[in-house]
């Protein structure tokens, strides 16, 4: 066995509480929470581990761990805890923490650690470059009936939009390939590729059923599904839009992608805007899971899902009331909000989640953490 | 002549402070809420860590207080109201009838055989039975029998059993036959009233009532057993005559687990660690070994609390000499199985950092300890209900009244060597204060009903 030749230890605790888990020094370490918790269940994995890494500023192991990223806020733990450190919040700072350890720009870091206010001004002046460039592209606005294409000149706003797009996927796929590599992806496998895909989505359908089956989880599982559905269909319907635009109005191609454009953006702004709403909320009757600490790229990055959302539906609504003026006005604004959305919040944000998640689901399936069969 | 000292409270610390200060020549009321003095100690089997056998320290204490002039006695009575200052305590004490004139009672226990009633036993936890009138226990101090009011066919007689008499009395059985015509249906509550100097606490401590915690099933699971609960089936005194049994079926156990912290250092219940739990919960695996050597013994535990002289020898030799199995985790559920009763337990095995489940006959919850509540007496109380001590380094047993002591269990959790240090260390700071003083009055016995 190759020999360590030292330990890093780095006082992280103060970043960690900064990002959200306030009940870091109150943990223990019974297990409790790993012993409640319905993915624990079906997994040979510790949230408690975790925890003892980032109190003892283990960073290079913290760094190595894909735990936090099988959590899915199902809550069980928080009731579980003997110490109320809340398991929940350490594991959402751990996870916030670790993609601020995946990124080599650094500008995650300033992302996490910056005021919401300094977010907000980032972003407001990315989304003025973008109006702005946008605008220097106009060439003719005609405002009888609807053409997007010669009203920003497609073939000049084309390429660079593929460029943002670019920009923005090698971001994420690099953060991606960091996040593999510091996990250790590709060694200690020891199922087969196909087998643990069966494995992962199996599981994961159970696991996930199981919770469908309690009323406070099955809205919550929804939500996350519908802003998660609502993006895929957004992203599917413009590269189809892109491939082949629409030419003749009557086509009945042109109905498909009406209908599929309302149905996404309803279901982000439905997503996004419902738990935006009981979140804010002060009533008492409001689920714990909205109560829960939730730090400022939470609320940017929901706030850009639903800003999407409803930028694209009233997009649709006023093109098909035929109020074209307003049509091109919303749509600048739109293009406004996903520049930066696909510059900031995609590469170093909360919407990376899904690929470090992915990741951390394939690497753990790959290496046999999941059981196979749910403990009796 | 000095002025009296009350101690409240007839447990180890108690007996121990009422003994000190009686070699000192100080007169000493020892109020005890119970028939017979002893607590808690009197219903363990053996103590930590030399195995010795409780009752064999215990017993002597006992009868040792009777042996004293300067010692009066006042079983089954309860403290009412305690008013003054320091050197001068006025406190008023409810003597409960006992239906039995002590003076005339030999314990002779032929009342105890004849009595048709038969109720759960107090001393064994309510696992064993006992009659109406009874005697708390063989080695009781006094070894005196009295009636519980409430069950008794003379005394409280059910309503249906009540018309069919017509008016005449009922049962009578005890009356019968007792040798010295001790029995006394028509006792009355009295109340004492008497003037010390000091008093101490030794109110102890009581078991945290486990079926709080929904996810231990205690109450609801047959074979889920207190820690006290398990005291008492493993002492050769106890309901099952010494057995290890099951409450579901009557076989002895296979396999028998210790949850640790059921209660205690838990936010949610008591935020406090009960101190002994540790040590006990190791003695009970070593005694559960010696009566059944084929017995799988775990404890669950998340901290070995092993801080006394020769505890942490004590744990090592319950695993090397015995094969206890220690495994650290936090047991968060137990179900039971519809088959056999046996119990699946949910933990994460931390050492191996995962979850696991694991099937057991019998299992023991550590429960957590509460200070027994006094309200008569004028003293502050902390966030656990324990009663507030003046210093915590340089004066352990002062409460923050003056003249008022506390000792045992009801300033902290505590094992029996820590509450027999303090108890003496109270006894003398007691007797200081009432040798200081003058004696004004002696007892008023008012005939007065409560």
């Amino acid at each position: 066995m190759k020999a360590t030749p030292y330990i890093s230890f780095k006082d992280i605790n103060r970043e960690i509480i900064e990002l959200g888990g306030k009940g870091i020094f109150k943990c223990y370490q019974c297990g409790a929470c790993t012993a409640t918790c319905a993915i624990a269940e079906g997994m040979f994995i510790s949230f408690r581990r975790v925890i003892k890494y980032s109190q003892l500023g283990l960073v290079d192991k913290l760094r190595r761990d894909l735990v936090p990223w099988l959590c899915n806020v199902h809550g069980d733990c928080i009731e579980a805890c003997p110490r109320n450190a809340n398991p929940c919040e350490i594991l959402a700072s751990l996870r916030r923490y670790q993609s601020v350890l995946y990124d080599w720009t650094g500008i995650s870091r300033w992302w996490y650690f910056s005021t919401l206010k300094k977010k907000l001004l980032a972003i407001i002046i990315l989304s003025g470059i973008s109006i702005l460039g946008l605008l220097s592209l106009f060439s003719t606005s005609i405002m009888n009936y609807l053409s997007m294409n010669i009203f920003v000149n497609l073939p000049n706003l084309l390429p660079i939009g593929l460029l943002i797009v670019l920009l923005s996927i090698s971001l994420l796929v690099s953060n991606g390939y960091r996040m593999y590599k510091f996990v250790g992806g590709g060694k200690e496998y020891t199922v087969r590729f196909f087998d643990a895909l069966k494995r992962v989505l199996s599981f994961w359908i159970k696991s996930e059923n199981e919770a469908m089956k309690i009323p406070d989880k099955r809205i919550r599982i929804l939500e996350h599904m519908f802003i998660l559905a609502g993006i895929i269909m957004y992203i599917f319907l413009v590269l189809l839009y892109l491939i082949y635009p629409i030419i003749y109005s009557l086509n009945p191609y042109n109905y498909v992608l009406m209908i599929g454009r309302y149905i996404a953006a309803i279901m982000l702004v439905v997503g996004a805007g419902l738990p935006f709403v009981k979140r804010v909320s002060k009533s008492q009757k409001i689920h714990w899971y909205y109560k829960l600490f939730r730090h400022s790229t939470d609320w940017v990055g929901l706030g850009f899902v639903f800003a999407i959302g409803l930028t694209g539906l009233l997009m649709n609504i006023f093109n098909d009331l035929h109020i074209y003026s307003l049509t091109y006005v919303v749509y600048v604004i739109h293009i406004g909000i996903v520049f930066p959305f696909l510059i900031l919040e995609v590469p170093f944000g909360k919407h990376n989640h899904w690929l470090y998640k992915t990741i951390a689901n394939y690497v753990s399936a790959r290496r046999g953490l999941i059981r196979g069969e749910i403990l009796e | 002549m000095s002025k009296p000292v009350l101690v409240i409270g007839g447990g180890i610390s108690g007996i121990q402070a009422t003994i000190d200060l009686a070699k000192h020549g100080v007169e000493v009321y020892l109020v005890e809420r119970n028939p017979s003095i002893g607590g808690k100690m009197a219903q363990l089997d053996k103590t930590f860590p030399t195995l010795d056998c409780a009752s064999c320290i215990l017993t002597p204490k006992m009868a040792e207080v009777l042996r004293y002039n300067n010692i009066k006695l006042l079983t089954y009575s309860e403290v009412q109201e305690v008013k003054g200052n320091v050197g001068d305590f006025t406190v008023k004490i409810l003597r409960k009838p006992r239906y039995v004139d002590w003076d005339k009672c030999t314990g002779c226990g032929t009342c105890t055989e004849r009595c048709p009633v038969k109720v759960p036993d107090e001393y064994n936890v309510k696992l064993g039975q006992r009659k109406a009138i009874y005697i708390e226990y063989p080695q009781a101090v006094p070894r005196k029998a009295l009636i519980d009011y409430s069950h008794c066919l003379r005394l409280n007689p059910p309503p249906d059993l009540k018309e069919k008499a017509k008016g005449k009395p009922l049962c009578g059985a005890c009356e019968k036959v007792c040798p010295t015509k001790a029995i006394d249906y028509n006792q009355q509550p009295e109340i004492i009233e008497l003037n010390v100097a000091a008093i101490i606490l030794a109110t102890g401590l009581e078991l945290y009532d486990a079926s709080n915690i929904p996810e231990y099933g205690y109450g609801k699971y047959q074979n889920v057993y207190t820690n006290l609960e398990f005291e008492r089936i493993v002492s050769s005194t106890g309901p099952t005559n010494g057995n290890i049994i099951r409450r579901s079926d009557g076989k002895p156990p296979k396999r028998i687990a210790w949850i640790q912290c059921v209660g205690s250092r838990d936010v949610r219940f008591n935020h406090y660690c009960s101190a002994f739990c540790c040590m006990a919960a190791t003695k009970q695996a070593i005694l559960a070994k010696e009566l059944l050597p084929e017995v799988d013994t775990t404890i669950y535990y998340m901290d070995m609390r092993a801080f006394g002289k020769g505890f942490y020898e004590f744990y090592k030799r319950a695993m090397t000499e015995f094969g206890v199995k220690y495994v650290r985790g936090k047991v968060v559920k137990i179900t039971e199985r519809q088959d056999n009763k046996n119990l699946l337990l949910f933990y994460e095995d931390t050492i191996h950092s995962y979850m696991k489940k694991d099937e057991f006959d019998m299992v023991v919850l550590s429960v957590a300890v509460r200070p027994n509540r006094i309200t008569a007496a004028p003293v502050k109380t902390d966030k656990g209900g324990f009663i507030q001590i003046m210093d915590p380094y340089m004066d352990t047993v002062t409460s923050t009244t003056e003249g008022i002591f506390v000792i045992g269990g009801a300033a902290e959790a505590r094992d029996i060597p820590d509450s027999v240090t303090m108890a003496s260390s109270a006894a003398i700071k007691a007797s200081t204060i009432a040798k200081k003083c003058v004696v004004e009055q002696t007892i008023i016995t008012s005939g007065e009903r409560a």
